[in-house]
């Protein structure tokens, strides 16, 4: 990779005079602390030895539902202070402040020393005065959940009237930023008691758990780098920031559980992660078993959230109740996408499309990337190559497919070109240091940006989507945003400079990490709006921010084909669903090079199980559909398909899961199996919602795997159904078939065993269950069902069932609650075949109730699709409707 | 007779006995099982009528054409592969036979109010439902063709009168 493009933490100003500073540096106190507006305020005040001319900061504490306290720490607007400082907008939640709790009092401990607030049952949020420290304390036990400034390492650079001696300018390579308004970063320690590891803070090629970056024993010293930007070719197991940033940690151990940490702030961050015995000089006596952890930002505020868990699905949720939850996608946006750089014509496209008719492989979207468009002007298409847009995007929709095309935030500098020429009339365009329309180059040459943190330039991007704006575009063409960290590639960094400005005078430094989440927030809302907010957006963005997952997918960007690639993805879609963006998923084969078959096979495989699964190259690689790598490999690349189509009703349900929960689709073994420490820091396997286990293959010609399998119950080989114990290691066979695949038992899976040509096709075909036996021959299991495409399911347009095996009986159970403003969605679907995985083959027949019908039992293939699968226990045609409540006893 | 449905003429003796085997001979099946909307073998042979199978194949007649095997995925896939029209014969999509015509059968026509069975169960009985819809939307067109070749008649009259 092109490493002397980007700064490391030397060359990076604020970074270095952070890093530089020791424990114990910090010279505030908290002072007139009092109860306003149901939160707790107070000053921070420099003490009165200090050197330091630091005017008092203002500190708001408030506490809201579900055991989430937030700081906020910034400069007193009554100094008279330059500038105002940014605070990002429209991240948190609407619905969010109104779960604020009113403070009522404040406690006094320690004689005085400290003040004490409620923060929920059992826990409290203290705040230490002198000096300044803020913690969350398990009141039960007096133990600390999470703290701030334990170290005293909080230092916050006010902003200064600039003097005639100030040089403010900051250079790298051939860049200047003029630092127009001086430093201006904040930085503090942050610690998290009971932790084994700590976790998130997207997003880089790298473990799951986060390596020390800096204190004993680490040779590793830069830190863990959020600053979005367009990487060429980035590499495996770097700690270096890549598209997008998520300032959001969580903390897990075996002692305490789980806690996390969000720091509301778009500027560039650095975050280190301290080794053990790092502060051994420092003298400040803390809780041994602990994580700490440094924060430091150019620019912005404190605006600081603390989750205690204490599991860590509990942190999900206080997360996702400030960023919002995952948006429930369209069915067929979680379905198989074929994409590459780029689709030539519309006869090339016609070509595609047939041969997955012709090899019966189901695809649901086809994509077009920036070389459908005149000249890389968006919203339009090369005519030449592309004669007959809609009826193209008609063909594909006749048999249920989608297709998308790429709109990117660069806008090329033509005056001929309508949207170019609107925009810079209308003055949308984001501003360089001397007040112009910052011009930039990207794919078009010359370019411009849309200034998408203005909500009127959003709502005017927004309304470009509309049938009548974009000539050719249909109700099945969906939106691709790339390069929006935004990629210059000839500004600083590849993005862009620090000091360009937008709306309100917030300089570029201010915003850089939210610039892309706007973006796509505008993009998504112009589908919203062109559906007349009947239709659910689907857009794919590269730039992330908290509150993405909000509107729509991402993925992992510019991946290589290489085997080191294929097993890093599952660290990174784990850490992206672990911070809220569960939609996620790799480029399968990847991007840069050419994957050996084996490769590109094994990477269908793990990629079944990606949150978001599609097939996408560079054009400079040769082609990669699924038919040209032989027919064997092709017959192994439809197999795996196969599994991703089977498994969408319950994808489905784990989206559904996410939606309302924020539980991400994909999921680290130890958010499962919270209190198995074998599971911590094993990213190579994973779960995908609490049912099923997977482990990708991530080595050339493996014979063999080591699969450790948690918990206390069996798992069944989902390819196999044979029986593995719990709580062991496993060395299994690998055959060329299948990754290693577990149902957990205890669990009931729904199943599609008939193939289409897209899932849109497979609204109305019937249901497999699965039901997984647990050793006390029990289990349960949920679906979720709506129309896949609208927002009816917020009216209660859905079907949601529990099915529940004990006792022998099977039984549906209704989730949806009674009464809906709408209907409840009307399915005539049925469930034709139930499978029982660890039932004893005695049974012949099965009762169904209340329709007292007999029904048989059967030894039937586990899969129907595979040749030669193995025969297990079958309750055959019971022909039971998945909306309605029903019984089958095994008689 | 409606449980032969997507069967090709040259097997349909292989499908009179009582007890039919899978042509992978895995397992047999009784008759009643034939087209009854579950898969039993796994190479389909059950069910050539029906999208139950994944690795089944339908027979379209084609008549007027060349009659094709389909696979099963595009039986009653809301798309029109047979050019008789005889895979959607759910009656969720109509689908003219264009056979004769020798048209292109690759289209969809969505102008069909649903028509699916009133318990919504794909069984034997809606299989022969839907195989009727068929029939008579193939009378309507030959109505039509009359209809058609009639008023050529009337053309070359008035032009005979006019000489």
């Amino acid at each position: 990779w092109k490493k002397e493009e980007f700064r490391t933490c030397h060359q990076t100003p604020f970074c270095k005079r952070a890093r530089s500073r020791a424990p114990g540096s910090s010279s505030l106190i908290a002072t007139d602390v009092t109860i306003s507006h149901g939160d707790l305020t107070a000053k921070l005040t420099p003490k009165h030895d200090s050197q330091s001319e630091t005017k008092p900061l203002l500190l708001t504490l408030s506490v809201y539902q579900r055991g989430i306290l937030r700081l906020k720490i910034d400069e007193d607007p009554s100094l008279s202070p330059p500038k105002k400082r940014f605070e990002v907008p429209d991240v948190i939640v609407s619905e969010f402040p109104s779960t604020k709790l009113w403070l009522p009092k404040i406690s006094s401990v320690e004689n005085g020393l400290s003040s004490s607030v409620y923060l929920s049952d059992g826990h409290s949020a203290v705040l230490r005065h002198d000096p300044f420290e803020l913690f969350i304390r398990d009141d039960s036990s007096g133990d600390r959940v999470i703290s701030l400034n334990s170290h005293d390492l909080f230092d916050f650079e006010q902003l200064k009237h600039k003097s005639e001696d100030d040089n403010w300018e900051e250079q790298f390579r051939s860049h200047t930023d003029r630092r127009p308004y001086g430093p201006q970063s904040i930085s503090f320690d942050v610690s998290f008691y009971g932790a084994d590891f700590v976790y998130g803070i997207p997003e880089r090629a790298a473990s799951l758990a986060l390596k020390p970056t800096r204190g004993p024993n680490v040779d590793e010293s830069e830190p863990y780098r959020l600053f979005n930007l367009d990487v060429f070719e980035y590499i495996h197991d770097s700690p270096f920031g890549l598209y997008g940033s998520i300032p959001f940690m969580v903390s897990h151990g075996k002692a305490r559980g789980s806690s996390g940490f969000f720091w509301l702030n778009a500027a560039e961050m650095q975050i280190d992660v301290l080794a053990p015995g790092w502060d051994a000089e420092s003298g400040i006596a803390l809780p041994s078993h602990r994580i700490d952890t440094f924060w430091m930002s150019e620019a912005g505020v404190v605006d600081a959230f603390f989750f205690i868990g204490p599991n860590p699905k509990d942190v999900l949720r206080q997360y996702t109740a400030v960023t919002g939850t995952p948006a429930m996608p369209q069915l067929f946006s979680i379905a198989y996408h074929q994409c590459r750089w780029n689709y030539r014509d519309e006869e090339d496209v016609e070509h595609v499309d047939s041969k997955f008719d012709e090899l019966d492989i189901p695809y649901d979207v086809l994509w077009l990337d920036i070389e459908h468009t005149d000249g890389k002007r968006y919203f339009t298409w090369d005519r030449a190559l592309f004669p007959h847009p809609e009826e193209m995007q008609r063909k594909l929709a006749s048999k249920g497919r989608h297709m998308v095309t790429i709109v990117d935030p660069h806008i090329k500098r033509d005056e001929n070109f309508h949207l170019h020429k609107e925009a810079s009339q209308k003055g949308y365009y984001v501003k360089d240091a001397s007040g112009n329309d910052f011009d930039g180059w990207c794919w078009p040459g010359s370019s411009s940006y849309p200034d998408t943190l203005n909500p009127e330039i959003r709502s005017w991007w927004a309304d470009k989507f509309s049938y009548q704006s974009y000539e050719g575009s249909t109700p099945s063409l969906y939106i691709w945003n790339d390069m929006n960290e935004p990629s210059v590639f000839n500004g600083p960094e590849v993005t862009m400079p620090r000091d360009v400005t937008h709306y309100g005078g917030v300089e570029h430094r201010e915003l850089h990490n939210a610039y892309g989440y706007y973006f796509h927030m505008a993009t998504a809302n112009g589908l919203l709006k062109r559906g007349e907010g009947n239709d659910r957006p689907f857009v794919l963005s590269r730039a992330l921010f908290a509150g993405s997952q909000r509107y729509g997918a991402v993925w992992t960007g510019d991946n290589t084909a290489d085997w080191d690639h294929l097993r890093v993805s599952i660290p990174m879609v784990l850490t992206l669903g672990l911070t809220g963006m569960s939609f996620s998923g790799a480029d399968i084969g990847g991007f840069f090079g050419n994957p050996e078959p084996e490769l590109l096979v094994r990477w269908y495989q793990l990629g079944a199980y990606y949150p978001f699964f599609r097939a996408h190259a560079h054009h400079d690689t040769k082609r990669r559909e699924p038919w040209l790598f032989g027919e064997r490999n092709t017959e192994l690349i439809k197999d795996a398909i196969h599994v991703r189509y089977a498994l969408l009703p319950y994808f489905y349900t784990l989206f559904r899961e996410a939606n309302t929960t924020g539980v991400p689709v994909v999921r680290p073994l130890w958010m499962e199996f919270p209190s198995d420490e074998a599971t911590f820091s094993n990213d190579e396997t994973f779960m995908v919602g609490s049912s099923i286990l997977v482990q990708g293959i991530y080595t050339e010609r493996a014979k063999h795997a080591s699969v450790y399998l948690p918990g206390k119950q069996s798992w069944y080989d989902l390819r196999t159904g044979a029986v593995y114990k719990g709580g062991v290691t496993h060395k299994l066979e690998v055959t060329e078939e299948s990754i290693p695949a577990f149902q957990r038992a205890g669990t009931i899976i729904a199943r599609k065993d008939r193939f289409r040509r897209s899932s849109t096709q497979m609204a109305n075909d019937p249901y497999t269950l699965v039901v997984a036996l647990n050793s006390s021959q029990a289990a349960e299991g949920e679906l979720y069902i709506d129309d896949g495409s609208s927002f009816n399911f917020l009216q209660g347009g859905y079907i949601h069932r529990r099915f529940i095996f004990s006792n022998g009986k099977l039984t549906s159970i209704d989730l949806a609650p009674a009464s809906s403003s709408k209907g409840r969605y009307p399915s005539d679907a049925f469930i034709e075949r139930i499978i029982l995985l660890g039932h004893a083959p005695s049974s012949k027949n099965a009762l169904i109730e209340p329709s007292n019908q007999k029904v048989d039992i059967e030894l039937g293939p586990l899969w129907v699709l595979r040749a030669r699968a193995p025969a297990v226990t079958t309750i055959r045609r019971p022909n039971v409707r998945v909306a309605e409540d029903w019984t089958i006893t095994v008689i | 007779h409606p449980s032969l449905l997507g069967i090709h003429p040259l097997d349909e003796k292989y499908y009179s006995s009582e007890m039919i085997k899978c042509k992978d001979e895995s397992k047999s099946f009784s008759r009643d099982r034939l087209n009854d909307n579950f898969c039993d073998c796994p190479d389909g042979t059950d069910e050539p009528g029906t999208s139950a199978c994944p690795n089944g194949k339908f027979y379209c007649r084609n008549l007027g054409s060349k009659p094709q095997f389909i696979v099963s995925s595009h039986v009653n896939d809301h798309f029109c592969d047979c050019c008789d029209g005889s895979d959607e014969y759910d009656g969720t999509i109509c689908c003219p036979n264009t056979c004769v015509m020798g048209g292109n059968a690759e289209s969809t026509f969505r102008n069909c109010k649903s028509k699916a069975s009133k318990n919504g169960v794909k069984s034997e009985e809606s299989v022969h439902t839907g195989l009727k819809l068929v029939i008579i939307l193939q009378v309507i067109l030959v109505i039509f063709l009359v209809f058609l070749w009639s008023f050529r008649c009337r053309t070359r009259s008035r032009r005979r009168r006019y000489r």
